[in-house]
């Protein structure tokens, strides 16, 4: 008895002791953390009030390497691409115009783009640059009110283009402008407008596909240089130069060789067999190098080969080119039929089978049929006129289905 | 009030008891006062919202609102206009009327108080002799209002929050009612004007300092103020971090602004009220009540104008800390809440309330000893203060700060 | 556990749910996925009679941006700033995960200074994550004065990590092979200035808040994990140690150059509560802030003199299809492993990213059973999950 007595007394004293307890942690609790806020009313705050309350002007504190808006300084790029190749998101779109290094300058750039809307600032196309064109700039202030104007152009005028740099022999300094000089001053004020969209006579003006002046004929100067490169072909120094003025010349390093004179070097001493190491000389240079090293072999020039037009896109494919892969080359004009249109010469069957091959094949239902099936019957069997439905497939469908079916153009939308 | 409508009546040549328009003349007297004195309480709970914005930037190391006007002090005007502006929306699932008339129902409840509260020796609307227990029926109007509003929303959430906070506030009214019962003893009476008489203007003359149980009772009655005006640590029912806002989600514009009308006057209630009961009030150290009210001409205007000030210094400073307790601790849950007040207040106050019973008899037969508790406990309060500061301090060398109340305002 | 656990797909879950709360008439709330507490866009669906709840089923994939996918279509470099988007708050960790699996693809050496200037980015990562974690979990609680104190701290971090790569949250600092940049010059000066600093603002900060009687209430006892519970779910990080087991990345399974160092990992021991509580796992990644100091003044105190900072890394990576790697760190929030299989050229086959809030969220269901919501906020912070994490 008088032990539960005793253990109730305990246990009575054990909560009042608890309560008491409670009552002494809260305090001593709230006395350190009230201390602890009171003190802070008394110092100075951690806001920096920007951008007109700053006791130092805000450039002047970001360090070295902060990465803001990209900027290109033009002097010194070497048109390499290998910042676009680096680029995980396509950022930058940069366009070059080749030509055959004598009359025309070899590299040209007509565009340098960056879309800095789009740009996640990585820093990864900074790396690869050979001369340090391509940099970081410490501007970060760049609201405009008009989303095109995000995209930096850095070859302001399509008409004027920049000439590549070739960096001298060795040389390991660039001189380059003040960093930020030139993206701030295509930053404009924010509330410039936007360039003008390209009207619809202006689109199909374009001269799209077809070749520019001075641009390279890459069949007709790879077939030189493979005639060039047959005469020296003992003597390696001269058999090196020739092979190199089939690459970019940009030095850029990409092929695995430290510059081009490595990469030919080594084709010419035997030692390199392949032919697509040079990124930026694209194709380009893979079908120059291809005719070389097939000459070299066989000790004879490919031909022209029969049927030669130049209507490809500048530098693009020849129909006959010989490959050493037998890959067939892609053709990009349609066949121009010079008989009876299609629909007059096959049966319906073949002619329905011509009719879909054309269509888009994404069965998207925009025709107003229930899918590309539907409306290639309905234009073959069921007398369908309007050859204009297939939105997919857009002008080309259009174009197409207007030779199979009538043999001439279409009209002008 | 009744006696200064009365004097100006009789200045004009009649007789209050017999004249016909006596009670158009009380009757235009009320809403006079009425319109100043919620004018006042809505300007007020303004201030004090750029305030706790201020003081709240300031314990958080920043800078808080300071470019609508000198130190950003019109921010709340521009905020006041912006709520005017917006678009008045009652959710259509919501019960139409109980939706509009509950914000009012609030702001009856909190406006009513000011009536017995008194702002300096004679500037009071009126001066019941059952002061404190009306402004402790009154404020229950507040509960009416949130219920009103969390049940007429129509959305669970404003639901959770109404219902915790009527839970929160009738439980709290308790210990706060016994707690304010205390002064009430040492007074003798009600009226708050009376009970700021029974104190004097220095510090060991306050109702604070009288006795252990008085000091116990004011923190007793602060906490269930705080719990009472959903302030925090007892801000759950408009826990943003919970259930968005509470019994207020779906108020928007004007309707919005009048819950934080009430929230934000109510610091000033609390703390005047705690102002009148253990801080002295008006009372001008040196200055007893009956010298203060036997003045005239120039002294009257300068002591009356000296007790406001008075008075509003020391409201304002426990509006401070309530302010600064919001940004210091955490929130309570809401059983931790109920089992706190239950069973920690409750039994307190009534600890309190008997002890002061017994400590008044005790006192009456031996003076002396109440002298000398009053000292000790004003010596212990001053020493208290003394260190915290020294704290204070202490905590900003420790970091390696120095002391700045100026820079970056 | 009373019944075995069976895994339904989420329309069962949903439906059941549905059903329950026909049958017994409770209410079914939304909790997300816009709600300011739940860290990131994550939905609960939360069956409840008013303030207990019954059950609290997480529906995640807000956040889901497909970055597995995108890795089989990027080059293994041209990866590096999305693994920085798996969990933005501890981005070097992400990097370091994908750096280790494609060093370890090609059998890379990864020179001794990279490999400390990886250590120092990664702890000093760690702090910045963990003070975002114990500050949004006092916020909360309803204590928001800790999170801008938090913040701040935070903010000297950043200026740090800035001077070293150039950004500040999104870090792309490691590469494959090494790092992008080497310490900039009075690099070692700062951070130890900022050290001196930091710990004495880990005092003020648990002086203030981490013994705060009302925050000890609120945590303590709160879903405290038991150690075979914490391990069946696999949880891992610092929700696992608080769980008293001692399983630490850096210490089990060393990598990098952490076997150089001496720090010590701390474990729940339910000081104020539970072993295994919330308030376990809050003071777990407080100590954690403490070691990751520590093991920053000896590797500024132990850096290599010699230069090098990337290893031989051919110019395009290429790998010979078929062949995997593995790598397992220790991010802020546990264990991250990244399993790459390479293919034809020069991108991935299928990369895989496992991460610890994922599995976090699957422990939420079981602790819930009888919290009340205020406490489902508590819990979801203190397991400290961020939704890109859970979703990539």
């Amino acid at each position: 008895m008088a032990e539960t007595q005793a253990q109730s007394g305990r246990q009575a004293e054990g909560a009042f002791g608890a309560y008491v307890k409670n009552v002494r942690d809260s305090a001593k609790s709230f006395w350190e953390g009230m201390s602890v806020t009171l003190s802070y009313m008394f110092r100075k705050p951690i806001t920096s009030q920007y951008p007109d309350r700053m006791s130092v002007s805000v450039n002047h504190t970001i360090p070295a390497r902060y990465r803001g808006f990209l900027e290109v300084d033009m002097d010194i790029c070497t048109a390499c691409q290998a910042c676009e190749r680096a680029c995980p998101i396509q950022v930058i779109n940069i366009d070059i115009l080749k030509g055959d290094g004598k009359l025309v300058p070899k590299l040209r750039m007509e565009r340098f783009d960056i879309d800095i809307g789009k740009c996640m600032y990585c820093g990864l196309c900074v790396e690869p640059c050979p001369t340090g064109a391509i940099q970081h700039t410490r501007e970060f202030e760049g609201a405009v009110m008009h989303f095109n104007n995000l995209t930096l152009r850095f070859v302001p005028d399509v008409l004027q283009p920049v000439v590549a740099y070739k960096p001298p022999k060795g040389a390991d300094a660039f001189p380059r402008k003040q960093l930020g000089e030139i993206t701030r001053s295509l930053i404009k004020a924010w509330d410039a407008p936007p360039p003008p969209f390209p009207s619809k006579e202006e689109a199909a003006k374009a001269e799209h596909g077809k070749p520019k002046a001075g641009a390279l004929d890459v069949a007709a100067m790879g077939r030189q240089l493979a005639a060039r490169a047959l005469q020296v072909k003992e003597d390696k120094p001269k058999l090196q130069k020739v092979i190199e003025e089939a690459m970019a010349g940009t030095d850029c390093g990409d092929c695995g060789y430290p510059d081009c004179f490595g990469y030919s070097d080594a084709i010419a001493q035997g030692k390199d067999f392949s032919s697509e190491k040079c990124a930026p000389g694209g194709a380009d240079s893979k079908a120059m190098l291809e005719t070389i090293l097939v000459t070299l072999k066989t000790g004879v020039v490919p031909g022209p080969g029969a049927g030669e037009v130049s209507d490809g896109s500048a530098g693009g494919h020849h129909k006959n080119m010989v490959s050493p892969e037998g890959v067939s080359p892609v053709s990009t004009e349609v066949e121009k039929p010079t008989g009876p249109p299609l629909a007059q010469t096959l049966s319906k069957d073949e002619l329905y089978k011509v009719v879909l091959d054309a269509m888009a094949g994404t069965d998207c239902g925009d025709c107003e049929y229930a899918d590309c099936d539907g409306y290639s019957k309905g234009i073959v069997y069921e007398g369908q006129t309007d050859l204009n439905r297939c939105a997919p497939g857009g002008e080309d469908t259009r174009v197409k289905l207007y030779e199979i079916m009538l043999g001439t153009k279409p009209p002008a939308k | 009030m009744q006696g200064f409508l009365d004097n100006l009546i009789r200045n004009a040549g009649h007789d209050p008891a017999t004249w016909p328009y006596t009670q158009f003349v009380y009757l235009a007297g009320m809403a006079v006062a009425a319109l100043i004195v919620i004018n006042f309480a809505a300007i007020a709970s303004g201030i004090f919202s750029w305030a706790e914005r201020r003081v709240a930037a300031r314990i958080q190391s920043r800078v808080g609102p300071n470019r609508v006007g000198p130190a950003g002090f019109l921010q709340w005007i521009a905020d006041a206009v912006k709520l005017l502006l917006k678009e008045d929306l009652v959710p259509d699932e919501a019960d139409q009327f109980l939706f509009r008339i509950a914000p009012y129902f609030m702001m009856v409840g909190f406006c009513c108080v000011f009536v017995t509260l008194p702002f300096s020796h004679s500037l009071i609307v009126a001066d019941m002799n059952i002061g404190v227990f009306y402004i402790i029926a009154v404020t229950a109007l507040i509960v009416v209002g949130i219920i009103m509003s969390g049940w007429s929303s129509n959305s669970k959430w404003s639901l959770f929050g109404a219902i915790r906070s009527a839970a929160q506030i009738i439980s709290y009214e308790i210990p706060g009612g016994m707690a304010l019962m205390i002064p009430v003893m040492l007074a003798g009476t009600m009226s708050t004007q009376g009970i700021i008489r029974a104190q004097g203007g220095l510090p060991w003359q306050w109702f604070l300092f009288d006795n252990p149980a008085a000091f116990a009772a004011f923190f007793i009655y602060f906490t269930s103020a705080l719990a009472e005006g959903n302030r925090t640590p007892f801000d759950l029912p408009e826990a943003e971090s919970e259930l968005v806002s509470g019994y207020n989600t779906e108020y928007s514009g004007m309707r919005f602004s009048y819950f934080f009308l009430v929230e934000w006057g109510n610091l000033w209630v609390m703390s005047a009220l705690a102002v009148t009961m253990f801080l002295g009030g008006w009372q001008i150290p040196g200055l007893s009540p009956e010298r203060f009210d036997a003045l005239t001409g120039g002294t009257a205007v300068v002591a009356e104008i000296g007790s406001l000030l008075i008075f509003a210094l020391k409201t304002l400073f426990f509006v401070f800390v309530v302010m600064w307790l919001r940004w210091t601790l955490p929130r309570i849950r809401i059983d931790q809440m109920m089992s706190m007040c239950w069973k920690y207040l409750v039994p307190a106050s009534f600890a309190g309330v008997l002890f002061v019973a017994v400590w008044m008899l005790i006192v009456n037969a031996a003076p002396w000893l109440g002298l000398a508790m009053r000292f000790t406990l004003t010596a212990v309060g001053a020493l208290t203060i003394a260190m915290f500061a020294l704290r204070v301090l202490k905590n900003i060398r420790d970091t390696g700060d120095k002391f700045d109340f100026t820079s970056n305002w | 556990m009373s019944k075995p656990l069976e895994i339904p797909t989420m329309d069962m879950e949903n439906k059941e749910v549905l059903r329950r709360i026909e049958i017994t008439g409770d209410m079914l709330l939304n909790m997300g996925p816009q709600h300011p507490s739940t860290h990131g866009v994550i939905n609960f669906l939360v069956q409840t009679d008013g303030e207990v709840m019954k059950r609290a089923i997480p529906e995640v994939g807000y956040l889901h941006r497909s970055l597995e996918k995108i890795g089989e279509r990027c080059t293994y470099n041209g990866y590096m700033p999305y693994t920085d988007r798996v969990d933005y708050i501890a981005a070097m960790f992400a990097n370091q995960g994908w750096a280790m699996a494609v060093e370890r693809l090609l059998g890379l050496q990864v020179p001794k200074r990279a490999e400390y200037c990886r250590v120092i980015a990664c702890e000093l990562n760690r702090i910045s994550s963990h003070l975002i974690s114990v500050g949004t979990m006092a916020m909360d609680v309803g204590a928001v004065t800790p999170f801008p104190y938090a913040l701040r701290e935070r903010e000297f971090i950043n200026d740090l990590l800035e001077e070293l790569c150039g950004a500040r949250l999104t870090y792309n600092y490691l590469r494959i092979g090494g790092v992008a940049f080497d310490l900039p010059s009075g690099y070692e000066d700062k951070v130890s200035t900022f050290l001196d600093h930091f710990e004495k603002i880990l005092d003020e900060f648990n002086r203030l808040i981490t013994y705060n009687e009302i925050f000890i209430k609120r945590l303590a006892h709160l879903a405290p994990i038991p150690a075979p519970m914490a391990i069946d779910y696999c949880l891992v990080g610092p929700n696992l140690r608080a769980s008293g087991v001692n399983f630490d990345v850096r210490k089990a399974l060393p990598y990098s150059v952490y076997p150089e160092f001496d720090f010590d990992v701390p474990l729940g021991k339910g000081e104020v509560g539970t072993p295994g509580d919330s308030w376990d796992r809050f003071w777990c990644r407080v100590e954690e802030m403490r070691q990751s100091c520590r093991i920053l003044r000896q590797a500024l105190a132990q850096m290599p003199k010699d230069p090098a900072i990337m290893g031989k890394v051919p110019r395009k990576i290429k790998v010979p299809e078929g062949t995997e790697a593995y790598s397992r760190i220790e991010s802020a929030r546990g264990d991250m492993q990244y399993y790459v299989v390479a293919g034809s050229g020069e991108n991935a086959h299928r990369v895989k990213i496992r991460t610890g809030s994922f599995t976090a969220m699957g422990i939420i269901d079981a602790l819930s059973r009888g919290l009340m919501i205020a406490d489902l906020v508590a819990l979801i912070a203190s397991l400290d999950v961020v939704a890109p994490e859970i979703d990539r």
